[in-house]
């Protein structure tokens, strides 16, 4: 919706952003040719689970925190078992380790399979959704349900469920896959391997507005292979430190137009998600996704967020190369968890989601209740880059007509594919001009 | 091959139906029926395509008394998007029963009969369990995939009333 003010200057509003997880919005006041207000306005409601885990079981925040996001419950589960397990002092074995990453695989590929061909390309092709995309490119939508299907049956497999799985516990596993069951896999990740190189392929043709992000990178940093479930958080901006210190470096906040906190970086706007993997990470992909990054046009640092499609392209297809390398290396026979005995004590934990890192800490007394939780979704620490990119993006267009500026500004914020459930534990498009 | 299709989350609520009429149904499934459990709708569009028949079994949303029990056919040019959209529950980023139905008639992927067996959902909330009025309709709701399968389907079509969706 655009409208004009008492004052001559114009709004540009979009009430309920589409092809987002969750419920917001976007408002834009431009006077004299100049923006003068952005705000990513989230309206969903709080939901306030860091409230509710007071008081639970050192065992629950597994299943607890899943439930806060139907796309990225793994990101949740994992993160949580990590605090939960810093906490107790307890350490997992590797085909643990090697277990979480495989489950976290199916959600990298359910998830941004998803983004890619279902939320974003349609903003490229020039489609109001996937539906009616598929009528003019149904290859590329049938790639898309192909790679998501792999990462639900991945998910089921390995949790138990395609959505919210229920096989993760504080230490491990209820129960570990045999080698036969995952075995019966292969085929499927294998034509996804050749579906993930051919999707590189085709975003890699769409056209990309010229964009530069300027604000610091965050991400993981594993000790070997790309982070994705676990690693030390590092910074474009040459900051190393523990997880534990998460808090030390990230302040939330409260802003009035927004359900969710926002947060900063040493009190600086910063960016998590693909981009910042990407960039941060480059050096651990496998030569085929370094291969297939360059041929579709990156370099090793990628700044543009509307070439994030490419980036979450590249990340799919590590995904899938690694879902294939634990499954061939897996070996049965193995516990499928080690006691976490409560005690009392302060926990951090965090994992790489597909939307971005994803900070989890837990304070339990001796009996392991959970006295204290906070819990920093990669949403929450991107809706100030993403008003930053909105505010930038709009003045750069603003010659652009209402429908096209407001079409442009909507892609910006897609490119971050922002949950808003997430954040709410938290999108609407107003653009005004004067 | 008949493939019947239980869609719906087991942990939340009343979207569990489908799977647990699924799950009654297994064991006892006719011959050349195949039995799916799944909960993203999205999954259906590459599950059903080139299928002769496809029963789904879904909670829904219309309006009528929780418990309800309804069967519609959907014809190639039946339901509409926004009829779909007011009927069928669950899935992520609003893509629900009806967008896999509306993608799939887009890429010339829906089963050549497609049969929806809707359950009226009286609870959606997370959790584990039926309402009340929901697990007393499960009996009713096996009973009747049951006929369907085993008898001309057409006379049972005739026996159940359409849903009447809200506008």
């Amino acid at each position: 919706m655009t409208h004009t003010m008492k004052d001559g200057g114009q709004v540009l509003q979009v009430g309920m952003l589409a092809r987002v997880e969750g419920e917001g919005g976007m408002h834009i006041e431009i006077r004299d040719g100049v923006v003068e207000t952005v705000r990513l306005e989230i309206f969903e409601p709080p939901r306030f689970y860091e409230a509710f885990l007071r008081g639970r079981a050192h065992t629950e925040p597994p299943d607890i925190t899943a439930r806060i996001c139907g796309i990225c419950p793994v990101a949740y589960q994992t993160a949580a078992c990590w605090a939960i397990e810093a906490a107790c002092g307890v350490e997992v074995p590797p085909h643990v380790l090697a277990l979480r990453r495989l489950l976290y695989c199916g959600e990298w590929i359910e998830s941004h399979a998803l983004h890619m061909f279902l939320l974003h390309a349609p903003d490229f092709l020039g489609y109001d959704g996937a539906v009616e995309m598929a009528a003019d490119h149904p290859g590329a939508v049938e790639l898309g349900l192909r790679l998501k299907k792999v990462g639900n049956e991945l998910m089921s497999l390995v949790g138990g469920r395609a959505i919210h799985p229920v096989n993760v516990r504080v230490g491990g596993f209820y129960r570990l896959p045999t080698r036969s069951e995952l075995g019966r896999i292969v085929p499927d990740l294998e034509r996804a391997r050749d579906d993930a190189l051919a999707a590189i392929r085709l975003v890699a043709e769409f056209d990309f507005p010229e964009f530069t992000q300027p604000y610091p990178y965050l991400a993981l940093r594993a000790e070997r292979g790309y982070a994705i479930e676990s690693g030390t958080p590092v910074t474009t901006s040459g900051l190393t430190f523990p997880v534990s210190d998460f808090t030390r470096h990230i302040t939330e906040h409260h802003v009035a137009h927004s359900n969710a906190l926002q947060a900063t970086l040493d009190g600086e706007i910063y960016v998590v998600g693909p981009l910042a993997r990407y960039t941060l990470g480059f050096d651990r992909l496998s030569p085929t996704c370094q291969e297939a990054a360059r041929a579709a046009g990156l370099e090793e640092s990628c700044r543009n967020p509307f070439r994030s499609i490419i980036v979450r392209g590249v990340e799919l297809l590590y995904a899938v190369e690694e879902a294939l390398r634990i499954i061939d290396e897996w070996v049965d026979g193995r516990v499928a968890f080690v006691d976490v005995p409560p005690r009392a004590g302060e926990g951090c934990g965090a994992s790489e989601a597909p939307r971005g890192t994803i900070f989890h800490r837990y304070v339990l007394d001796g009996s392991g209740l959970i006295t204290d939780a906070q819990i920093v979704p990669p949403t929450s620490q991107n809706q100030a880059s993403i008003e930053a990119d909105l505010r930038a993006a709009a003045q750069a267009w603003i010659d652009l007509d209402d429908h096209e500026l407001t079409h442009r500004c909507e892609q910006a914020i897609r490119n971050y594919d922002p949950c808003i459930s997430c954040a709410t534990h938290f999108l609407d498009l107003q653009v005004d001009r004067s | 091959m008949t493939l019947v299709i239980g869609l719906g989350h087991p942990d939340r609520g009343d979207d569990a139906v489908g799977p647990v009429v699924t799950g009654l149904l297994t064991p006892q499934a006719p011959p050349g029926v195949e039995m799916l459990e799944r909960e993203d709708p999205m999954d259906l569009v590459l599950h059903w395509g080139g299928q002769p028949w496809v029963v789904v079994i879904d909670a829904v949303v219309s309006g009528a008394r929780p418990g309800t029990v309804t069967v519609t056919e959907i014809a190639e040019d039946g339901c509409g998007a926004r009829d779909w959209s007011r009927l069928a529950l669950g899935g992520t980023h609003a893509f629900g029963l009806g967008e896999a139905v509306e993608l799939s008639r887009t890429l010339g992927r829906l089963p050549a009969r497609l049969t929806l067996v809707g359950v009226e959902a009286g609870d959606v909330a997370e959790g584990r369990g039926l309402t009340a009025a929901v697990a007393a309709a499960v009996p009713e709701a096996v009973a009747l995939v049951r006929r369907l399968l085993v008898s001309d389907a057409t006379e049972v079509g005739r026996e159940s009333r359409a849903v009447d969706v809200p506008r």
